[in-house]
């Protein structure tokens, strides 16, 4: 199922790019001709103007190709004197008989060795730079709950001088505070007891578990560093696993034995450094080393040579030093391409997948040697099956195609400009470009529709409050009283009878049927972006599905129902009932970019969010939450809500995994933030997202008729 | 679906592939093809694993046994061969390696390594042979003089050619 998402025509020209972001002069141009049919395609809109643009890199010092006018007088010098030698070896007589030439040979043949020898090495202690390349594959916005911790961990053990120590002390500070909250609410003391008992150990039996977070645990040592770097874990590392175990057991929820293995195919993140997308020509050093090479060969050739007959050692410099000469004169020719992609099918339903295949032409006069394109495959897509990379070389007029599969998310994923790399045959001058399609490719994704049969959500949302008969006059059935017409009043509510009778305007009141009035609260602040794993679904997606269903079955009900985001920017949908407002609804689920599953800049503020809702949300509102609870401000948000009498229910996908130390971590956390809040009487359904959302809210409801 | 940062298997098959023609070329002698056998093996984990100093350290040893077959006096159409095979297998692992980084295991390669490959086949094997002519022509060992002249030369060359 997919929806045509083009924009009328008129909208095209006026859209056109925000042009302070200079474009490669590739693929920019008319392109446009042949765009397949089938890849829907619309101007670039809010959807990807939050996607970075493509700036220019001061070119670096140097990024032109080496050249021999670098040291003129040393190559022209160099140049002459072999010419000389090589006529004077095949006979001629340009060489003048020195005195002495056997001691002066020795000399520079120590010489030329000595200082072979030092280029050679540097070969060891030299970076080769490149370009880097984003792990497009992967859902660029997530990651995983409690990685922060894994690091840290990492760092506690392997990072050099106080940074080590640092950051135990931070993991160590941020696991003493959730034990105390944990220790607190098991043992029912107040949190300066909890404290207390930490410090003595007397928490737990686990006398290591007692011991790290009463500060004598074990420090890390030269063995532990030793062990880290084999992959093994540390005892810092054993210790801390032994404690968030321990703490596990004193939240309910948590199943302290799991363990996930962590494979090679189970990714635990993805390299989403966004870097910016920068337009660069470089040196990559790749040869250096290789002239010291040379000398090192011709030194103890020539010597070779001299003392034997054969001068295969000569000649096999030459080899070594022809390359070096390759290096000039290879040239890197700016590529100048054009980029097409196509869509297989151009629109599909979650969960689908969809074919891309991405032609690359070199539309330019020269051959590219060693051509390398990155698809950029839009944040919120996952590939499935083939690689949106390839590598070749393009003479003028061939194209490369490359062809991979993607899972279709909810969304409209707007394609990122493609990472064109070229480098000249030997690879010493790489030139760095960020090339678009000629049109952006969209893919776009609905919702699946929810069948309206009754969602079991409905019965503890609408006993709660219900189809309430009010005593305030509004519109409605039955007629509640009459009072002096005002402005505004809507044309049927007027008491036409009394007009006619008397010629004064009145207004009738009927009594108001209060429905429930639901508002959904979807979390999509950054921490809500989040999966197990990098290439699983994120809570968001998850969470966006709970909303579509207690949406649709809110409506069928006849309740009314509002819509809201925890995130930087606004999103605001006041309640109303009927389809009209599922449609309303549900197209801001599906297309607002607040919901594109990208991870937003800002952070959300507790305060802040409570004035606004408290400001914004009537009075007699009740709010469901949706939120993997993987941080504090939601949890503290929502039990303040409450408190302040608008009934909450907050539904949480369980997007946390048990691979490491720090994933068992972030579960005990989130374990922890549920009981608090359901100690605050606030309804939670932990949803474990393997199961339908229909089996959890029935457990729930038992739960909580229990 | 993983991206895995090493070079492809079938890339690290072509890199091999000349050093095997250098071991062919060093069997002339004991010493040579043992040090070129262990440098092939070093280079191979390391283009495998992607690591660049491996890459190198095993070429040094692959080169090491050339210059122990030139001592021991190899004709220098072999000590070319030798020589060029292995430029060629560094710069190809080297090649593979960066594609591997960039473009990790999955991607298709094998033209972009192919023609790093032919490539520099063709510039090591045009220089040897240009040097193979001159001293084909020449006429028994050289003079002191001459060798004083051309390894100033080269050096002031080598210099001005240092990236």
């Amino acid at each position: 199922m997919s929806a045509d998402d083009t924009v009328p025509d008129d909208a095209v020209g006026t859209d056109e790019d925000t042009t302070e972001v200079p474009r490669p002069e590739t693929g920019s141009a008319d392109g446009s001709g042949d765009a397949d049919a089938r890849a829907r395609t619309t101007p670039r809109d809010e959807g990807d103007s939050r996607a970075p643009g493509i700036t220019d890199a001061p070119f670096e010092e140097g990024a032109e190709m080496p050249s021999l006018r670098d040291h003129p007088l040393a190559a022209l010098v160099g140049s002459v004197a072999i010419l000389l030698g090589l006529g004077a070896a095949v006979g001629l007589d340009l060489v003048p008989t020195l005195d002495n030439a056997g001691g002066m040979v020795t000399t520079v043949v120590l010489g030329v060795l000595l200082v072979g020898v030092w280029l050679a090495t540097r070969q060891f202690f030299a970076t080769v730079s490149q370009a880097e390349t984003r792990d497009v594959e992967y859902h660029g916005s997530i990651r995983v709950p409690g990685a922060e911790y894994d690091d840290l961990l990492h760092e506690a053990t392997a990072a050099l001088g106080t940074r080590r120590a640092t950051a135990r002390g931070e993991l160590l500070s941020r696991v003493r505070e959730t034990a105390v909250t944990l220790v607190g609410a098991a043992d029912g003391v107040s949190p300066d007891a909890a404290r207390e008992r930490i410090e003595d150990g007397t928490w737990t039996d686990d006398a290591e578990a007692a011991a790290l977070l009463a500060d004598q645990g074990p420090t890390v040592s030269v063995t532990d560093q030793i062990r880290a770097a084999t992959g093994r874990p540390s005892r810092f590392g054993v210790a801390l696993d032994r404690t968030v175990a321990e703490l596990a057991t004193l939240v309910s929820g948590v199943d302290a034995a799991a363990r996930e293995a962590p494979g090679d195919t189970r990714p635990e993140a993805a390299d989403t450094r966004a870097e910016e997308r920068v337009r660069r020509d470089r040196r990559t050093g790749r040869w250096t080393g290789l002239a010291g090479v040379g000398l090192l060969t011709v030194g103890v050739g020539l010597y070779a040579s001299w003392s034997t007959t054969e001068p295969s050692l000569v000649v096999a410099a030459a080899a070594v030093v022809g390359a070096a000469g390759y290096v000039f004169l290879s040239s890197a020719p700016d590529p100048d391409v054009r980029v097409k992609r196509t869509l297989e099918p151009a629109g599909a339903a979650p969960d689908e997948t969809v074919t891309v295949t991405l032609s690359v032409t070199n539309v330019g006069d020269a051959l590219l040697p060693d051509l390398r394109v990155v698809d950029g495959v839009p944040d919120g897509l996952v590939v499935a099956d083939g690689s949106p990379r390839a590598a070749s070389a393009l003479r003028p007029g061939e194209s490369l195609t490359v062809s991979y599969a993607v899972t279709a998310v909810r969304g409209r994923h707007v394609f990122d400009p493609v990472q064109v790399i070229a480098r000249d045959a030997s690879g010493a001058v790489e030139r760095e470009r960020h090339v678009r399609s000629g049109e952006p490719t969209v893919l776009t994704c609905e919702l699946e529709l929810v069948a309206d049969e009754s969602i079991p959500v409905h019965s503890q949302t609408a006993q709660r409050v219900g189809r309430v008969a009010t005593d305030s006059g509004g519109s409605g059935v039955e007629l509640h009283s009459v009072r002096e017409y005002r402005r505004g009043d809507p044309l049927n509510r007027i008491d036409w009878n009394r007009v006619a009778s008397t010629g004064e305007f009145a207004t009738q009141q009927f009594r108001e049927e209060h429905a429930a009035t639901v508002v959904l609260l979807v979390d999509a602040s950054a921490p809500a972006h989040v999966a197990p794993r990098a290439d699983a679904r994120s809570a968001i997606e998850w969470e966006l599905d709970a909303a579509d269903t207690v949406l649709a079955s809110l409506i069928t009900d006849g309740d009314a129902v509002g819509l809201t985001a925890l995130a930087p920017a606004e999103c605001w949908l006041p309640p109303r009932g009927g389809k009209g407002q599922q449609a309303r609804a549900r197209n801001l689920l599906e297309t607002d970019p607040i919901f594109d599953g990208r991870r937003p800049e800002g952070d959300i503020y507790e305060d802040i969010e409570a004035r606004r809702l408290r400001r914004e949300l009537p009075a007699d509102a009740q709010l469901v939450v949706f939120s993997p609870l993987c941080d504090d401000t939601v949890a503290s948000l929502a039990r303040r809500l409450h408190a302040h009498g608008y009934p909450v229910t907050v539904i949480s996908p369980d997007v946390t995994g048990s691979a490491t130390v720090g994933q068992r971590l972030a579960t005990v956390e989130r374990a922890e933030r549920i009981s608090r809040l359901r100690r605050a009487t606030v309804r939670v359904v932990d949803w474990d997202t393997d199961r339908p959302l229909a089996a959890a809210l029935a457990a729930a409801e038992r739960r909580w008729s229990a | 679906m993983r991206v895995h940062r090493r070079p492809a298997r079938e890339t690290v098959g072509l890199a091999l592939a000349p050093g095997v023609v250098v071991l062919l070329c060093l069997s002339v002698t004991a010493t040579g093809v043992a040090a070129g056998i262990v440098g092939l093996a070093v280079v191979g984990i390391g283009t495998d694993r992607g690591r660049r100093n491996v890459v190198t350290a095993g070429c040094g040893l692959l080169f090491a046994g050339v210059l122990l077959a030139g001592i021991d006096g190899a004709p220098p159409t072999l000590a070319l061969f030798a020589a060029a095979g292995t430029v060629v297998t560094w710069t190809t692992a080297h090649h593979a390696v960066g594609l591997g980084t960039q473009l990790g295991r999955e991607a298709p390669v094998r033209r972009s390594v192919a023609m790093h490959l032919a490539g520099a086949t063709i510039a090591t094997l045009c220089a040897g042979g240009l040097a193979l002519g001159v001293f084909a022509a020449a006429s028994g060992a050289l003079p002191p003089s001459v060798l004083v002249v051309l390894l100033v030369g080269i050096g002031a060359v080598v210099y001005a050619l240092s990236p």
